[in-house]
This record gives structure tokens, C-alpha cells and sequence, in this order.
């Protein structure tokens, strides 16, 4: 019988919601504990199975090829990797005599030196591809960190006094291309109207459109946008007024408004 | 488990083998065995196209590489699958939170100061499975069907999950032993 205690570390670790130090604890009773390895097993199966309860979707079809394209990229650089068998390349061919009617033993024994360097440069070039994932794996890692670090963060300030006590704040990330705008206190406008978010960049002569923001009936707004045009450099972000659904060009007042 | 979840767990850890291998074309059919699944499941949790493309490919290229790992004791093949791309998924979710903790301290510090600057084959077989699960997620006490959804999909700790639900954390774990444990007991010809 597995008591609660042991019960609940089975389901953590099923869930992988142990901290690596007790994931390892938990690695080692279940060694000793079949019982347990079982049951954490078991539940393990039971969470993946909840991943059918998901809606069904499926990816686009050129997802494949991109997949496909990766794995063949990282199988070739895994291929171009320098690691060249000198011991091969300094067996002359000539040296592989053909085997004599005497049975000499000397073409065996190369064949076995032949078949145990190769083994051993199969067992290096696979703890350099192991080598090279984690590398790869680490990079993605750091990029995420990269790219959190580059994020540009604006805060707008009020233009008019009907707004002073408004609060917008901007995440934009320019290597996604891609930003979140939040806003509060503010009030819905009028019958008609929209809040329309721009980016001010300096590559184009007028502000570029970065969509519509629709505030709940609480004055905030949390909105992902995604400028109409490739943005270089965001200088500064306005919010306008504009008609309902949004226009190409600003053309109504400007209430919050970034400071450069 | 039914003689078609044993044949597919034992097509797919053939496939597996032959990926470790290095042989791309399994590769191409695990893809398409997996794909619609585990997309499905990461869409769920990321709310977020493009994020689940990324997630899927990414946790495809490490499948790719880590096929050599892959324990058929320990797992089936679906299962190792959906733990690497909820692992994925739960790493890009965490920088989300991050972010969204960033959007949430800069709003509260700019609000005081307003003037300073600046989300195939074997697929019917899955979608049987789905409304298998789904009925027996009908099955156990909301609170617990509560707990194991956000502990799988969300990526929260517990302790996070204790904090949003206002509830103790020993009730919260305690919660989801007893959620799971009730659903390997309802699923147990599906697992």
C-alpha cells in the first residue's frame, strides 16, 4: 500500500512538478519501489491522456515541411561536423590484401581494427550529436532570454484633460514583431468611435497603423497587436480616436501619446 | 488498453527506434501520426497559432534528437511525445507570465507617474480517445477536475495554483492525486 505522502510525490513527478532535487529523491525511491514506479507511470499515462481533451486543430499543412527542413539541417551539420577518421584515411587500401588460401591472419585482424575504430568514431560522432542538441537546445534557451531583454516598454501619457487619469503601457518586441498594449481608466468612447493604436516609426512619413483597441466596459484593455507595415525602429506609440473599426491614416485626436 | 492502442504504441516505438537511427522518413510518418494531436494539445494550452507552431516544431527537432532516450518501459511513444511539447509549451508559457508580470509592474509604476517615459492516421482512434477523456473529466468532483486541468495545461506550480484557487496547498495537491488517481480508474482501458 503507497501512502498519500509517496501518492502525491507520484503525481508531482507525473507532472514533472518536482524541482529537480526531489525529482531526483523521487528517481531513486522508485528504483527501490516497483510499487511506486508503477503508479507513477500510471499517472504519468493518465495526464498525457488529457491532452485529447484538447479541441482538434490541425497544424498548417506547411508546418511538415518546416519540421522536416530542420531535422535534415541539423542531420547535415551533424554530417559536415570535421570529425574525420584519420585511422581510416591512413589505412591504404592496399594494405586490405585479399585473403590468402593460407588463411593468413593479418586481414582479419585489420578488418578488427577496421570495425573497432569505426565503432569508436560511431560512438563519438553520436556524444557530438548529443553534445551539439544540448548546444542547440541551450541556444534556443538563451535567445528567449535575448529576445525578453529586447523588448521595448513605452508608457503613454495623457494628451487631453478628459484622459489625465488614464494608464497605457506598450510591450513591444521588435524581432517578433509583435507587442501587447494595456490600458486603464480609460473611458469608452463614444457611440461610433475606437481607440486606434499607432507606431511611430521614422522609415515612413506617417504614423503606422497598429490596430484597434477595444476597452471593456471597466475603461481596460489588453489588446496583442501586430503593426500593418515591418517595423525598424518604434520611436514612439500614439493612441487616437478614430472611426469605429479603425481607419489607414490617423485622422482624429491623439489622447495618449509616448514621450521620446 | 484495447489490441488497436497496443498495435499503435507498438507502430510508433518501431517508428521511434528507426528515428534513433536516423531515418527521416519514420520521422515523417511519427509527424504524421502525432501532428494533429499534440497540436491540438498545444493550441489548448498556449491559445496562440503562431506559439503552437513554434512549440510543435521545436518539440518535433527534439524528438528528432532524442529518440535514442525514449524508454518504452517507462512510457508509450504518445506519451514521452505530449510530456516534451507540454515541457515546450510550459517554458514559453513562463516567459509569457514574465512578461505579462512586466506589463502589470510597469502599469502600476507609469500610472503614478504618467509622465515618465517609456499567447492522419490513427486520428479517429485519438478523437474517440478525446471524447473518452472529456467524459471522464465529467466524472470527478469539479474541484478536482479544476486542479489536474490547471496543473496540466497551464504550466502553473502549485503553489500558484493554490494561490489563484485561495486554497491551501496540501489541499490543492491533495486534489490532484485524487483527480488523477479517480481518472486512471475511469481511463484505464485508455491509458
Amino acid at each position: 500500500m503507497i501512502d498519500e505522502h509517496r501518492q502525491d510525490l507520484a503525481a508531482e513527478y507525473a507532472l514533472d512538478a518536482l524541482d529537480p532535487e526531489s525529482t531526483r529523491a523521487f528517481e531513486a525511491l522508485l528504483t527501490t519501489d516497483p510499487e511506486l514506479k508503477a503508479l507513477a507511470d500510471d499517472l504519468r499515462e493518465t495526464a498525457a491522456t488529457l491532452a485529447h481533451d484538447a479541441p482538434a486543430q490541425l497544424p498548417p499543412p506547411e508546418l511538415r515541411e518546416r519540421v522536416l527542413s530542420r531535422i535534415r539541417a541539423e542531420a547535415q551539420a551533424t554530417t559536415s561536423t570535421p570529425v574525420t577518421p584519420s585511422s581510416i584515411e591512413q589505412t591504404p587500401p592496399s594494405t586490405v590484401a585479399p585473403r590468402s588460401s593460407s588463411g593468413s591472419i593479418i586481414p582479419w585482424a585489420i578488418a578488427a581494427c577496421f570495425a573497432i575504430s569505426t565503432g569508436a568514431l560511431w560512438m563519438e560522432r553520436n556524444a557530438l550529436q548529443k553534445d551539439r542538441g544540448a548546444l542547440i537546445e541551450e541556444l534556443h534557451a538563451s535567445k528567449e532570454r535575448d529576445n525578453l531583454a529586447k523588448v521595448k516598454i513605452a508608457a503613454l501619457s495623457s494628451q487631453m484633460d478628459a484622459y489625465a487619469k488614464a494608464s497605457a503601457v506598450i510591450v513591444w518586441d521588435p524581432e517578433k514583431q509583435r507587442g501587447v498594449v494595456k490600458l486603464a481608466n480609460v473611458p469608452k468612447p463614444e457611440a461610433g468611435k475606437d481607440y486606434q493604436l499607432w507606431v511611430i516609426d521614422p522609415k515612413y512619413p506617417k504614423p503606422v497603423n497598429g490596430g484597434v483597441v477595444p476597452v471593456d466596459a471597466d475603461g481596460i484593455a489588453r489588446v496583442s497587436f501586430q503593426p500593418d507595415k515591418p517595423i525598424s525602429k518604434a520611436d514612439n506609440f500614439a493612441i487616437s480616436v478614430e472611426q469605429a473599426g479603425g481607419v489607414p491614416e490617423g485622422k482624429g485626436p491623439i489622447i495618449l501619446l509616448g514621450s521620446k | 488498453m484495447t489490441s488497436t492502442q497496443e498495435s499503435d504504441r507498438q507502430i510508433d516505438a518501431q517508428l521511434l527506434a528507426r528515428i534513433a537511427a536516423g531515418d527521416e522518413t519514420a520521422f515523417g510518418a511519427l509527424y504524421d501520426r502525432f501532428s494533429p494531436g499534440l497540436y491540438s494539445f498545444v493550441l489548448k494550452m498556449t491559445h496562440d497559432e503562431k506559439e503552437a507552431e513554434d512549440v510543435l516544431q521545436e518539440g518535433f527537432a527534439h524528438i528528432w534528437r532524442r529518440a535514442t532516450t525514449y524508454d518504452s518501459a517507462r512510457s508509450s511513444p504518445f506519451t514521452w511525445a505530449v510530456m516534451i511539447l507540454r515541457n515546450k509549451a510550459i517554458d514559453r508559457l513562463r516567459v509569457r507570465q514574465r512578461l505579462d508580470r512586466t506589463i502589470e509592474k510597469a502599469t502600476v509604476e507609469f500610472s503614478h507617474f504618467p509622465e515618465a517615459d517609456n499567447a492522419a492516421a490513427g486520428e479517429a482512434e485519438r478523437r474517440d480517445q478525446g471524447a473518452l477523456v472529456r467524459s471522464a473529466l465529467t466524472q470527478i468532483p469539479a474541484e478536482q477536475k479544476q486542479a489536474v486541468e490547471l496543473a496540466f495545461f497551464t504550466g502553473l506550480t502549485h503553489e500558484q495554483i493554490a494561490e489563484k484557487l485561495g486554497a491551501p496547498l496540501g489541499t490543492i495537491k491533495a486534489r490532484i492525486r485524487r483527480g488523477l488517481l479517480k481518472l486512471r480508474e475511469y481511463l484505464g482501458g485508455v491509458a
